[in-house]
């Protein structure tokens, strides 16, 4: 299936890998790129080829909350109100510029994907399984928009950055040779994916390996001058992500090698506190190279 | 007990030639107190007191071996000193690598109070010293003591290194005034004026075939209902008018860069914008960690 | 400084506060030893820096120390180590930094003390002994403590026949079994002045070498080895310390008196340990003639023991008027017991001898030789142990054990040509313990579990007072000579030498100690392998994963490629999957060695191999 997708988006096998990963570990994904990179494209290929909903929200600063949630609208022929679902209510959502957004539809996104649920006039309404939010942001040395606080940023399991195919990958695009994500066939289909969401959390963790990722949190706090510290969250993260990566190799157990291949996506923007490319993955490898990784 | 050749260098080893080992006065009362016992047990005819005091001198002679190998072929190295505030403590790294269990380890800057003792497994370590430095610049941090007492404080061995790296020294940090310049709402010179514009939801700019993702609210229902199909209104932001600081002419320079550092820091922390314009450089506005660091380097550099 | 230092050294501190509680506080040292506990639990309330806290260290050591002089007994000794290790815990605590917690310290103290006894024990065994500077005046006890005591009067052994409290305990280090029973008589005071009601002793209660006195003889070198006897006697306040009567003390501070009591110069509250050895005349007190105090008798207390005697007098030898002493007793109804009643002011031996015949072994002994000088015999009590329990403790020396209970009297008479000659009248009466003993084998034997553990730990007592209180200056002077023969003059070099190489042991131990990494045979065995490549100048990079470095030896020599991979591989389903097996350990291992024969035999292309690993690998 990686290959499918790498198919659509060419030269990203381990992007593709990343984002699978993430969907598998139940996490959202915060991709921060320059427009035309592929973002949708990645997002789209990821929800057909599990046969899962799409829905693509653009956000801007005069987005309400309710514009996501939906909200309930009052139906004449029934004399009462009933719930109109808005575009949360899918199980990919792709939302775009995420940081051009008024801070309360922020967090009313994040709110969200950390409770799965959403709550409107006190009704709560349960969001679809699988849900997986790609968020996208722009750089943030432009003006008018409201950069995701630190607390928000730790919500995203894993953030990526597409960057520029390799040149034999954009040659094969300019030749025509990519796929388009609606020919992806739905070999997979939802109820698979939860399967293998199930099944990624029973991927064995030794007590070796839960060390290895104790020595890099522990690390992290150690050394104030690299990054700011991991919190607890950031280490469920990164078990959990590890773990979706071994399954995808293929293997029963995480070894350090899966923790290392998450750590930047999921460690980088956690420690630099969003503060966009400055630190480009150094701080992750920084921190890979501060504890021993023979286990 | 502070004496020796202090060593020069990016990195040093400590060995036999640059390790100096003596008792400290817990020692010499360790040894009167040895003598003592002796004394006692002589006295008495006691085995016990004997071999006590027996067990005492023969740990003062393991001792001042282990002491010593508790520095013995350690390397300390400089790390990249990241930039500190004048006026406050100062984190400086200090990369060491220990061939084996290094216990008791401690390290002072002249001039500073020693830290708490470090037990170093075996292989590197990033320490850090703290020290507090005069003034802003490239300041190096000046003779580093590395000692250790352990394991009973019978001995002391020490040596002495002058790390090489500089550590770049803002300004410290002291709420003043600051002269800002007019608002550099004007595009800056040789940037593209429509890059400071950037979509927003301020003015009306312009129309576009509307997206499935593009907001209802945007849709140019007037042109829809006209016919003409479905377009998404587009708006556009006026970029915030970003101050220019520069020192105040009314206070000394070296208060005047206290004050802009003070300034640059909470501008910072409030996400906002600012350009800093100093003799001889000035820097467009901007934000972020990058910006900050780099304003703040050229009024640690400023002449 | 550790949170463990403080808990640590209050600990240590309680621990010498046990040690001192058994002290007699009449001894000067035991005072000084107060007085420095209550200075160094003082010096560790207030302490604050570290300084302050490492001379609580030093004192709590000195303290110990000062403890070691004043209880040498095994259990005090085992108290004083206690202390000594956790005292040292304490200052590690210090140095250490905040980090390893109290059983970590302990551990490490334990470490260091180990390290440091071989050099400790070949200084101790090997430099020759100095001599005290001076004889201290110590203190003297207080004769409080329960046991014989200077003034026999018939009933004052009955008040300890029934205390089990234990008195002395002998061995007999030169092999052989206890002399039978009938022949143990532990003899320990002599009485000899009579007032008519009581019996007291000659012996001065603190003798001092009198001035008048000629110094005893200077003691023939004693063959080096051990003594015939050797005695732990629990502390008594006699100045007299029981013995058997034959042989010569080894210890300079105990002098044999004419009279046959073993004088103690050290003071008597003191527990005491002390050996006899052979001597080549035997028993010079026993031809030591009387006096006329041997024969001194207040007249007319007891007219019809008088009468008795004056019959027995007129007969020609002293021999034979004991043996008619001896019939007139065995023919007589006496009985042995413990309550006979209280005997009347009025002629208190002939109520005894001629109406209750009621009496133990003060009763007997005291009328008997009462009776012997009034026949002109001269005669005298002594006052002693007699029988005493043989044990024999698992895998230790068997030795005599002496209880309270065993105090005993008996009689003593000058026989013209023989001597003096033991005469033990308690043997007449009917009932007499020792004779009932005699019949039923042994005394009743304790047979509760605490009576075996405390005989057990008194086999322990023995031992240590053997070899370990045993060890003078003579035994090194021994150990020497065999050591080095007649190469005295190398006892130093040898010294040095010795010191020199259990410092590099020790200092090898502990450098091994801190080396090994704890259990992980898998994690050792990893590391062993690391060990190779590095020789051959390849080593993991910061943070490099096994996988990755594998990837990095297969680059730098395809050759090993399989064996790598299938190291590698069984070593991470080892580490990291859900079921390790033992068989999967073992195989990781015979993988692990057949990859470093295979990095040895040469499989590598011939580049020159760099030696050392960079120092910095960092990018």
């Amino acid at each position: 299936m990686i290959s499918a997708i790498g198919e659509v988006l060419l030269g990203k096998e381990h992007q593709v890998r990343l984002a699978l990963a993430c969907l598998l570990a139940r996490g959202h994904l915060l991709i921060e790129d320059l427009p035309g990179m592929g973002k949708t494209t990645l997002a789209e290929a990821l929800a057909r080829s599990f046969g899962l909903g799409f829905k693509r929200v653009s956000f801007t600063s005069d987005l309400l909350p309710a514009d996501l949630t939906g909200l309930n609208v009052f139906d004449p022929g029934a004399a009462s109100f009933h719930f109109q679902p808005g575009p949360l209510f899918s199980q990919v959502l792709l939302a775009d510029e995420i940081n051009r957004a008024s801070p309360r539809t922020q967090s009313a996104l994040l709110e969200a994907m950390a409770a799965g649920r959403v709550s409107v006039d006190g009704v709560s309404h349960p969001l679809p399984q699988p849900f997986l939010v790609i968020a996208t942001q722009n750089g943030l040395d432009q003006g008018g928009t409201s950069a995701l606080p630190e607390s928000q940023l730790d919500r995203f399991l894993m953030r990526l950055s597409l960057g520029y195919p390799p040149r034999q990958a954009e040659r094969a695009l300019l030749q025509g040779e990519g796929l388009r994500p609606d020919g992806l066939s739905g070999a997979f289909g939802p109820q698979d994916l939860l399967e293998l969401q199930a099944r990624c959390e029973r991927q064995h963790c030794s007590a070796a390996l839960l060390d290895y990722v104790l020595d890099l949190l522990d690390r992290s706090r150690s050394q104030p001058a690299q990054g700011h510290p991991l919190s607890p969250r950031a280490g469920l993260a990164l078990v959990a992500a590890a773990r979706a990566w071994s399954l995808l190799e293929g293997r029963e157990h995480v070894i350090p090698d899966d923790v290392q291949a998450v750590l930047a996506a999921v460690c980088e923007h956690r420690m630099d506190g969003g503060q966009r490319g400055e630190s480009d993955g150094k701080l992750s490898q920084r921190l890979q190279a501060g504890v021993d990784g023979l286990r | 007990m502070d004496f020796g050749r202090p060593q020069q260098g990016e990195r040093v080893r400590l060995r036999m030639r640059n390790l100096y080992i003596l008792p400290t006065r817990f020692g010499w009362l360790w040894l009167a107190g040895t003598v003592l016992l002796q004394v006692i047990g002589v006295q008495m005819q006691s085995n016990g007191t004997l071999l006590l005091s027996f067990l005492m001198l023969s740990l003062f002679l393991l001792t001042l071996h282990l002491t010593h190998f508790n520095l013995q072929g350690v390397e300390l190295g400089c790390g990249a000193p990241a930039p500190g505030f004048a006026g406050a403590p100062v984190a400086y790294p200090i990369q060491v690598r220990c061939p084996g269990r290094s216990e008791g380890v401690r390290l002072r800057l002249a001039g500073e109070a020693a830290g708490a003792p470090f037990s170093l497994s075996p292989g590197e370590h990033a320490l850090t010293v703290t020290w507090t430095p005069p003034g802003r610049g490239w300041h190096k941090p000046g003779l580093l003591r590395v000692q250790t007492t352990a394991p009973l404080g019978l001995f002391c061995c020490w040596s002495r290194w002058y790390p090489e790296a500089a550590q770049l020294i803002y300004p410290a940090r002291r709420a003043g005034p600051v002269r800002l310049l007019a608002g550099a709402s004007a595009p800056m010179a040789g940037e593209p004026a429509v890059a400071s514009r950037q979509d927003g939801s301020d003015d009306w700019r312009d129309l576009a075939p509307h997206r499935p993702q593009d907001s209802p609210s945007r849709l140019a229902w007037k042109l829809l209902a006209q016919g003409r199909g479905e377009y998404a209104k587009r708006f556009l932001d006026q970029p915030d008018t970003a101050p220019l600081l520069a020192p105040d002419p009314g206070v000394p320079l070296e208060v005047a860069l206290e004050h802009l550092s003070e300034r640059i820091w909470s501008y910072h922390g409030q996400g906002l914008s600012y350009g800093l314009v100093l003799s001889g450089q000035s820097i467009e506005p901007g934000r972020g960690m990058v910006h900050r660091d780099q304003c703040l380097a050229a009024l640690a550099c400023c002449r | 400084m550790s949170r463990a230092a403080a808990p640590l050294q209050w600990l240590t501190m309680g621990l010498l506060t046990v040690g001192l509680l058994g002290l007699s506080p009449a001894l000067s040292l035991s005072l000084l030893a107060f007085g420095l506990a209550v200075l160094t639990a003082l010096k560790l309330r207030e302490a604050r820096s570290l300084e302050e806290r490492r001379v609580v260290a030093l004192l709590q050591l000195v303290g110990a120390g000062l403890l070691a002089a004043l209880r040498p007994e095994l259990g005090p000794s085992l108290l004083q180590g206690l202390a000594i290790l956790m005292a040292l815990a304490g200052l590690l605590a210090l140095e250490l930094g905040a980090g390893p917690d109290w059983k970590a310290l302990m551990r490490r103290s334990l470490q260091v003390l180990v390290a440091a006894l071989p050099i400790a024990l070949v200084l101790f065994l090997l430099l020759p002994r100095l001599m005290p500077f001076s004889s201290l005046g110590s203190g003297h006890g207080m004769g409080a403590m329960t046991g014989l005591s200077d003034s026999m009067d018939p009933g004052s052994i009955a008040r300890l026949a029934v205390s089990r409290e234990a008195a002395a305990r002998v061995a007999f280090p030169l092999g052989g079994g206890p002399p039978p029973l009938e022949q143990r008589y532990w003899r320990v005071l002599v009485h000899e002045r009579f007032d008519g009601r009581s019996w007291r002793s000659t012996a001065p209660p603190f003798p001092r070498p009198a001035a008048g006195q000629p110094p005893a003889p200077a003691p023939t070198p004693a063959a080096p080895g051990e003594g015939i006897q050797l005695w732990l006697v629990e502390p008594s306040g006699l100045s007299a310390v029981p013995w058997s009567g034959a042989g010569r003390p080894l210890s300079p501070d105990l002098t044999p008196q004419r009279s046959g009591e073993l004088l103690n110069r050290a003071p008597g509250s003191q527990r005491r340990v002390y050996a006899l050895t052979r001597t080549a005349d035997p028993g010079d007190w026993r031809t030591e003639p009387p006096g006329p105090i041997d024969l001194v008798l207040p007249r007319g207390e007891n007219p019809r023991l008088e009468a008795l005697a004056a019959g027995w007098g007129r007969l020609g030898s002293d021999r034979e008027r004991l043996n008619a002493a001896g019939s007139w007793f065995r023919s007589q109804p006496f009985r042995y017991t413990l309550e006979p009643g209280a005997l009347p002011r009025q002629a208190p031996l002939d109520h005894f001898l001629f109406e209750t015949r009621l009496g133990f072994c003060g009763h007997y002994a005291s009328a008997f030789t009462t009776l012997m000088r009034a026949a002109g015999v001269p005669a005298r009590v002594v006052s002693g142990y007699r029988g005493g329990q043989w044990v024999q403790p698992v895998g230790g020396t068997g030795y005599v054990d002496l209880r309270q209970a065993d105090a005993h009297a008996w009689s003593e008479v000058w026989l013209q040509g023989e001597g003096w000659q033991r005469v033990d009248p308690t043997a007449w009466a009917d009932g007499d313990p020792l004779a009932t003993a005699e019949t039923s084998g042994e005394t009743a034997t304790g047979t509760a579990p605490w009576d075996w553990l405390q005989r057990q730990w008194w086999g322990l007592d023995i031992a240590w007072a053997r070899w370990w209180l045993g060890y003078d200056s003579e035994q090194q002077q021994a150990l020497v000579q065999r050591l080095l023969g007649d190469q005295r003059h190398l006892l130093g070099l040898v010294v040095l030498l010795a010191v020199a190489i259990s410092l590099a042991a020790s200092l090898g131990g502990l450098g091994w100690l801190g080396r090994r990494r704890s259990g992980d045979t898998l994690r050792l065995e990893l590391e062993h392998t690391l060990r190779a490549f590095a020789r051959h100048g390849m080593a993991p990079d910061a943070g490099e994963t096994l996988p990755v470095f594998a990837q990095r030896l297969t680059q730098r020599w395809p050759a090993l490629g399989d064996p790598l991979n299938a190291y590698v591989g069984n070593y991470q389903r080892q580490r990291f999957a859900s079921t390790p097996s033992r068989a999967g350990r073992r195989e990781t291992r015979r993988l692990g060695r057949a990859l470093r024969r295979s990095l040895r035999t040469g499989n590598l292309p011939k580049e020159a191999v760099q030696r050392g690993v960079p120092l910095n690998r960092r990018p």
